[in-house]
C-alpha cells in the first residue's frame, strides 16, 4: 500500500507558508508539519465536521437577523493551525506594544495641545476634519492617558516572511472570542496533534482584560465595578459580548439598564436597587453612546454618560474619539508618529502606502492602478476595496473617476501577496491566504495576547479574509 | 447585583420551558382519552381553557384532532404553542448566555432545533404521543441539566420561581378541561368526567401509582382532584408548585438582599390561603370556580413580581 501524505498535493506557490516557511527554502521538519502529514484527509474532514457542529450547539456564532427570523452562523473554522515561532513572537509582541503606545500618545496629544499638528508632522485637517475626531473629548483627561484600551493590529506577511502592519483598530476590535474558542475546539478535537506541543496559552484573556480595565478606573476607588455595554441580542457580535462578560465575570448591560444621576454617576438597575459602575467597556459606536450629545435618536446609548466621563465619574473603553487614530489616512503617518513620540524606529513596518491627498502619490496611483489596492479611508470590514490586478476594466475606470473627484477619501498600497497556510478545502489540503490580528490590552501599560486571530480567505486566490466576506479562522499557535 | 432585565429573562425562561412540557402533557392526555371517542369533540375544550377558540377559528381550519394538535404543537404564529414556547426559551436564554451554564445553553439550542424540525414535519395523529414524549424528554434533560450545572445565584432563583408559577397555573388548566363547562349553573351538558379520565390525568402528572398507594380502593374522583391540586408530596401538584415559588422568593430575600416588598408578600399570602382552604367538595361548579380563583391569584403574584423586580424605577 502506498503511504499517503496529507501534503502530497499541497503547493504554496511563491508565497511564504506559515507551516513550511519561504518558498525558496521549504522546511517540513517542524513537529507540527510532521504530525499533520500523518493525518488522513478523511479523519481531518470528520473531526472538522464534528468541530463545526459543536460550534453550532455551543452557539459560538454570529447572528444574522432577517424577516424569516434569527439565523445563527458560525465563523468557518479550519482545523489546520497556524504556527508562530518564539523568535517571531518576541518581535511581534514588542512591535504591537510600541505601536499602541504611540497611538495612545498621539490621541492624548491631539485631544490636548495638538503639538504634532503644530509641528506639521501630520496634516491638521486629516485629524480635525476626520469623521471620528470628537470635539467633545478636547481637554478631557483620561486615566493613564489610555484611549485605546483594546487594540487590534492587523498584520500580513510578505514573501520573505516579514510581518507588515496593514491597519490599526482602535474602535472595539472584535474577534478575540474566536481566538479562545478556536483553541478550546482544537483541544477537544485534536488532542493527539497538540500533545506535548509547547504552545503559549490564551485562556487568561478575560482576567487580563478585566485587570487592565480596572487599572483605568477613576482614581480612589477600592474595587471598581466594570460592566460591558452591548447594543443587545440583535448585534451580530453579541456572542462575543456574552463571551467577554462571562470570561471577565462582569455584568453585560444595555443602555436601558443604565442611568446617570444628577451627580453624573452611572448606575445599573438591579433587583436590589441601583449599583454604581466605574468602568464601561462599550461595544457600541461613538455616535450611539449618548443621545444627550451625539445621535438624539439612539435607543442603544445612555443619556448623560458623556457628562459622567467628563466629570471623571466613569471611564469608557475605548475612549470616545479613539477612532481617529485607526483611520487609514492616519495610518500612513504611523512610522513618523512613532518616531515623534517615542524617538524610536517602528519595530513593525507599514505596508508602503500612497496618500492620494498628496499630488505626487495621487499621480503615481492613477498611473499604476492595475498594480495597486485602493482603499477608502474611514471604512471597515473590507468594504469598498478595489484590488487592481483582479479588477475589471469597468471597476478600474470607476475608481479612477472617484479618485480624481475625492482623492482625500483614498489611500493605495502595492499588491502584497499575503502569506498562505495549508487549509482544508472540499478538494483536499490547499494553500489559502491568511492574516493575523493580535489583540493588545492597555491600562497602565500594555499586554499582548499570544497569537491573535488568524483569518483565512476560504476561496482560492482570494486575499479578502473578513468574516463579513466569507472568511474563516484558524487556531494560532505561538510556540514557547 | 443581578440586572432586573436578566431577572425577567430567567423568570420567563423558566415559565416557557414549563409551558412546553405542560402543553405536551395536555395533548397526551387529550389524545389518549379521545382515542376511543368517535368525533373530534374531545379537542374543543383545550381551546376553551386557554381562551384560544377565536384564535383557532381565525386560521380557518376545521376543528379536528390533528388541527388542534398542530395548533398547539408546531404553529409558530400561536403564542401558546410548544414551538413558540421553545422559541421564547431560546430567546430568553440568549440574553442570559453569559449567566447560564454552557451545558444548559447547548441543551436549549438542541431542544429548539428539534422543535423547528418538527415544524417542518406534517405529522399524523398516530405519531402525536411519540412527539409529545420527545418534547417531554427534552424538558426532562433540561431540568436535569439546570439542576446539575446551574450556579445557585439569583438567576437560578428567578428561573425556578418562573417555572414553579407556570407549573401551578398549567395544572389548574389541565383539570379545568373537564370542568370549565360548569361555569354556568344551568348547563345540563356538563357531565363530570369518569374514573378513566382521572386516571389519565393522574398519569400525566406522574401521580397515578402514588395515588393508588395513598387512597382507598374505591377512591372518589374528588379525591383525585384534591390529590393533584393540594398534595404537597406530589411534585406536580399546585400546592407543591406554589410552595416552590414561595421558597424561591424567601431565598431571594435571605441570600441576595432582594426584598420582595409588601405587594409580593400579600399576593403570595392570598395564593397560599386559597390553596390551604379548598372547598369541601372538589367537584362540579365549586371545583371550576376554585381553579379560576387560583389562576387569578397566580396572575396577581406574577404581576406583583413584575412590578417589584422587573420594572425598576
Amino acid at each position: 500500500m502506498i503511504k499517503t501524505n496529507l501534503f502530497d498535493d499541497y503547493d504554496q506557490g511563491n508565497e511564504f507558508c506559515e507551516i513550511f516557511g519561504p518558498a525558496a527554502a521549504i522546511d517540513d521538519a517542524s513537529l507540527l508539519a510532521k504530525r499533520l502529514s500523518k493525518y488522513k484527509i478523511r479523519t481531518l474532514n470528520q473531526r472538522n465536521r464534528a468541530a463545526e457542529r459543536e460550534l453550532h450547539n455551543l452557539g459560538i456564532t454570529f447572528t444574522i437577523y432577517s424577516d424569516a427570523g434569527a439565523i445563527d452562523r458560525i465563523l468557518p473554522f479550519d482545523p489546520i493551525p497556524r504556527q508562530i515561532t518564539a523568535t517571531d513572537w518576541e518581535k511581534l509582541d514588542a512591535g504591537c506594544k510600541q505601536r499602541v503606545t504611540a497611538l495612545n500618545a498621539f490621541l492624548t496629544d491631539i485631544y490636548s495641545k495638538q503639538k504634532i499638528l503644530k509641528d506639521g508632522i501630520v496634516p491638521s485637517d486629516l485629524v480635525l476634519k476626520n469623521q471620528h475626531f470628537c470635539k467633545e473629548m478636547m481637554d478631557v483627561s483620561l486615566v493613564h492617558n489610555t484611549y485605546t484600551h483594546i487594540s487590534g493590529v492587523d498584520l500580513i506577511r510578505d514573501e520573505t516572511g516579514e510581518f507588515l502592519v496593514l491597519e490599526d483598530n482602535c474602535r472595539s476590535p472584535s474577534g478575540v472570542s474566536y481566538v479562545i474558542e478556536n483553541r478550546h475546539l482544537m483541544m477537544r478535537s485534536f488532542p493527539d496533534l497538540m500533545e506535548g506541543m509547547k504552545i503559549l496559552p490564551v485562556s487568561d484573556y478575560g482576567k487580563r482584560l478585566r485587570g487592565k480595565l480596572m487599572e483605568t478606573a477613576p482614581p480612589g476607588i477600592q474595587n471598581p465595578q466594570v460592566a460591558l455595554l452591548t447594543p443587545g441580542v440583535f448585534n451580530a457580535a453579541y456572542f462575543e459580548h456574552i463571551f467577554l462578560a462571562r470570561e471577565m465575570g462582569v455584568p453585560l448591560v444595555e443602555g436601558r439598564d443604565l442611568i446617570v444621576d444628577d451627580q453624573d454617576r452611572v448606575f445599573m438597575k438591579t433587583i436590589s436597587g441601583l449599583v454604581r459602575i466605574h468602568v464601561l467597556y462599550r461595544r457600541i459606536d461613538d455616535e450611539f453612546l449618548d443621545p444627550e450629545v451625539f445621535r438624539k435618536d439612539s435607543m442603544l446609548g445612555v443619556p448623560g454618560v458623556m457628562r459622567a466621563l467628563k466629570g471623571g465619574k466613569v471611564s469608557i473603553a475605548n475612549a470616545v474619539g479613539a477612532g481617529v487614530a485607526d483611520d487609514k489616512a492616519v495610518y500612513a503617518y504611523m512610522p513618523r508618529i512613532i518616531d515623534y513620540y517615542l524617538g524610536e524606529e517602528a519595530i513593525l513596518n507599514n505596508v508602503k502606502t500612497y496618500i492620494c491627498r498628496e499630488e505626487d502619490d495621487l499621480n503615481y496611483v492613477l498611473d499604476n492602478l492595475k498594480d495597486l489596492v485602493v482603499k477608502p479611508v474611514g471604512e471597515s470590514g473590507g468594504y469598498g476595496i478595489v484590488v487592481g490586478p483582479k479588477a475589471t476594466k469597468e471597476e478600474l475606470s470607476a475608481i479612477k473617476n472617484e479618485l480624481k473627484k475625492k482623492p482625500d477619501n483614498y489611500i493605495a498600497q502595492p499588491m502584497i501577496n499575503l502569506s498562505v497556510c495549508p487549509t482544508l478545502t472540499p478538494n483536499g489540503v490547499r494553500s489559502r491566504h491568511v492574516d493575523l490580528r493580535p489583540f493588545v490590552l492597555t491600562g497602565e501599560d500594555s499586554w499582548v495576547l499570544p497569537g491573535g486571530l488568524s483569518r483565512v480567505a476560504m476561496r482560492e486566490g482570494s486575499i479578502i479574509v473578513n468574516s463579513s466576506q466569507g472568511g474563516g479562522s484558524k487556531d494560532t499557535w505561538v510556540m514557547r | 447585583m443581578l440586572l432586573s432585565r436578566y431577572a425577567e429573562n430567567a423568570f420567563w425562561m423558566g415559565r416557557y420551558m414549563e409551558r412546553a412540557d405542560s402543553l405536551a402533557r395536555l395533548l397526551m392526555v387529550t389524545e389518549s382519552f379521545a382515542a376511543d371517542q368517535e368525533n373530534d369533540e374531545a379537542w374543543a375544550p383545550i381551546l376553551s381553557v386557554f381562551y384560544d377558540t377565536e384564535a383557532f377559528n381565525e386560521r380557518g381550519k376545521p376543528l379536528t384532532a390533528l388541527n388542534v394538535a398542530r395548533f398547539y404543537l408546531n404553529d409558530p404564529t400561536n403564542p401558546n404553542s410548544v414551538a413558540s414556547a421553545a422559541h421564547m426559551v431560546k430567546e430568553n436564554a440568549r440574553a442570559l448566555r453569559h449567566l447560564i451554564s454552557t451545558e444548559s445553553w447547548r441543551q436549549i439550542s438542541i431542544f429548539q432545533k428539534d422543535i423547528i424540525a418538527l415544524q417542518k414535519r406534517r405529522f399524523a395523529l398516530s405519531q402525536l404521543s411519540d412527539i409529545c414524549y420527545q418534547i417531554r424528554n427534552g424538558y426532562f434533560s433540561h431540568r436535569g441539566i439546570i439542576e446539575a450545572t446551574s450556579f445557585r445565584d439569583e438567576v437560578w432563583r428567578f428561573n425556578r420561581l418562573g417555572a414553579a408559577l407556570e407549573r401551578a397555573d398549567q395544572v389548574t388548566r389541565l383539570i379545568d378541561i373537564k370542568y370549565f363547562r360548569f361555569d354556568r349553573d344551568d348547563d345540563h351538558h356538563a357531565t363530570p368526567p369518569d374514573v378513566a379520565w382521572w386516571n389519565t390525568l393522574l398519569r400525566s402528572v406522574s401521580g397515578y401509582h402514588a395515588f393508588q398507594r395513598r387512597h382507598s380502593f374505591n377512591a372518589d374522583p374528588a379525591d383525585a382532584a384534591k390529590f393533584i391540586l393540594c398534595d404537597n408530596h406530589l411534585p406536580l401538584s399546585v400546592t407543591s408548585a406554589a410552595n416552590a415559588a414561595f421558597y424561591q422568593i424567601e431565598r431571594l430575600e435571605r441570600d441576595f438582599n432582594a426584598q420582595p416588598g409588601p405587594d409580593v408578600l400579600k399576593a403570595a399570602e392570598t395564593l397560599q390561603d386559597r390553596l390551604n382552604s379548598p372547598p369541601a367538595r372538589l367537584s362540579g361548579r365549586p371545583l371550576h370556580k376554585f381553579l379560576d380563583q387560583v389562576q387569578v391569584d397566580i396572575m396577581g403574584l406574577a404581576n406583583a413580581l413584575n412590578e417589584r423586580y422587573f420594572s425598576p424605577a
